[in-house]
């Protein structure tokens, strides 16, 4: 089947070059590519064909989903969401039942080790029967259509490392994608919910280099999740200086001082919330005044109180590596 | 319940990265000149405070040249004071800030015409003008 390149499909829709190119200025930054590439990425990824892609929701709550499609009125970032051929996701098509695994077999068929598999949710391994699509259940379908998949790219915390539904005593036996598929390139982008760009930035990355970025040791892609919250967090001067807020409408609180001891887990979670923000950029939760929840580290609902400190301020103050340096360094 | 608005202020404003980057700039001003090699500098890839990018963006003010570009939300392009330093600030449909870049260049690229737009230019040029002889033959005709 022959897919339309993206530089065709631009032209199509009315979209400049120049309007490319600002999309590709911009991707690159959020890769953190330099600058001097913008033409060479515009360059592959405008060639590039229309990739098939299969989304499969399983045991979530839909707010990956709600993220992501409701994220930005028409932006650049929906260059690409409109450019993928998204052939099944059953929570958003028009078709039901039987007719929609049509369409699912059928785009893998058409494009067998091409197509992209997303995936948001985890997986019940503990009944299968706690989570199943139109009879068949979660492990099946996800076994089934990893197969012959190019890649896949885990969608929020809970596909990534099994996420609330996981949280203690996980009644549903909830396991993340990697646990189930280890044949197969995945790429975690976590988060509850995770940054739409980020799954925007990995696509486009895809697309141009035919390869996933490099990601940390937890499979995330390191130009989001390479540095901490707290690392780039505009509290964190107050931080260093010890300046804590101790309560929610405390003067410490008032003045914008920092979250760390009403249990802010900023420093032990790696994501781009403080650089990218939410809502159309115009916040973060530190940003509105609440400590990080820590949503896109495994197990965060696990990990005791939100609103305890994580350790004593002098243990942070001597810890030889911080940042980004804790789930560094793999790449796919 | 206390009522109170509760306002959250900030003067966590002091990364000490503005002096660096000027210098940085500086010095891809003296490699364009030598060896017309040009730089581009991704401020949103740099720890800046809010008050050290407007510290910067003082710093560089305003010089002759301002292009507003319209492509899916606003991109301005100013030109500082300093003659080969551009400010370029990419803006979404929403009006949030996508990017934001200091060019060390004779023209930011951006601001150039595109070939691929060019060639369906003249596509549309070569069409509007068949249009318009067509609309002006027409016309003629009807006089006489």
């Amino acid at each position: 089947m022959s897919l339309p390149t993206l530089n065709a499909q631009l032209q199509a829709s009315g979209i400049s070059r120049r309007t490319f190119l600002k999309f590709c200025a911009t991707t690159a930054s959020l890769l953190a590519l330099p600058q001097s590439a913008v033409a060479d990425l515009a360059n592959a990824l405008g060639n590039a064909k229309r990739p098939s892609v299969i989304w499969l929701p399983f045991q979530e709550c839909t707010g990956c989903t709600e993220a992501i499609l409701r994220s930005h009125a028409p932006t650049l970032e929906s260059l690409i969401f409109d450019h993928i051929s998204l052939d099944y996701q059953h929570t958003i098509m028009a078709a039901a039942g039987e007719q929609a695994e049509e369409a699912r077999r059928a785009a893998m068929e058409a494009h067998k080790g091409q197509y992209l598999l997303l995936v948001d949710g985890s997986v019940p391994m503990g009944n299968p029967g706690y989570s199943t699509i139109s009879g068949m259940s979660n492990v099946d379908m996800l076994r089934e259509s990893a197969k012959e998949a190019a890649g896949i790219i885990a969608i929020g915390t809970c596909a990534s490392f099994g996420g609330i539904p996981k949280a203690n005593p996980n009644p549903t036996g909830a396991v993340a994608v990697s646990d189930i598929i280890t044949d197969k390139p995945i790429v975690n982008i976590s988060g509850c919910p995770p940054l739409p760009i980020a799954i925007t930035a990995v696509l486009v990355h895809y697309l141009t280099f035919k390869r996933f970025p490099d990601l940390d040791a937890l499979q995330r892609p390191l130009a989001f999740f390479g540095e901490t919250i707290h690392d780039r967090c505009y509290r964190r001067p107050f931080f260093e200086q010890r300046k804590f807020a101790k309560s929610f409408d405390d003067e410490g609180a008032k003045k914008g001082w920092c979250l760390f001891e009403l249990g802010c887990k900023g420093p032990e979670t790696f994501n781009a919330c403080a650089t990218v923000k939410w809502n159309q950029g115009t916040s973060f939760p530190i940003e509105s005044g609440h400590p990080c929840l820590g949503c896109s580290e495994p197990d965060f609902w696990d990990k005791g109180s939100f609103y305890q400190a994580l350790f004593p301020w002098e243990r942070y103050k001597s810890k030889p590596g911080k940042g980004g340096q804790k789930h560094a360094g793999k790449n796919a | 319940m206390n009522e109170e608005l509760i306002f959250i202020t900030s003067n966590a404003d002091t990364t000490g990265n503005v002096i660096p980057l000027l210098h940085q700039i500086r010095h891809a001003l003296s490699q364009l000149l030598a060896q017309q090699e040009e730089t581009t500098i991704d401020l949103r890839r740099l720890p800046l405070s809010a008050s050290e990018e407007s510290q910067l963006e003082t710093f560089l003010g305003h010089g002759e040249v301002k292009a507003d570009i319209q492509a899916l939300g606003d991109t301005v392009v100013i030109e500082s004071r300093y003659t080969g330093v551009w400010l370029e600030t990419h803006y979404n449909e929403e009006a949030e800030i996508m990017g934001k870049y200091v060019h060390i260049c004779d023209c930011p690229p951006l601001i150039k015409s595109q070939p691929e737009d060019m060639v369906l230019s003249l596509n549309n040029i070569v069409s509007d003008i068949q249009s318009m002889s067509d609309t002006s033959t027409n016309d003629a005709a009807e006089e006489d």
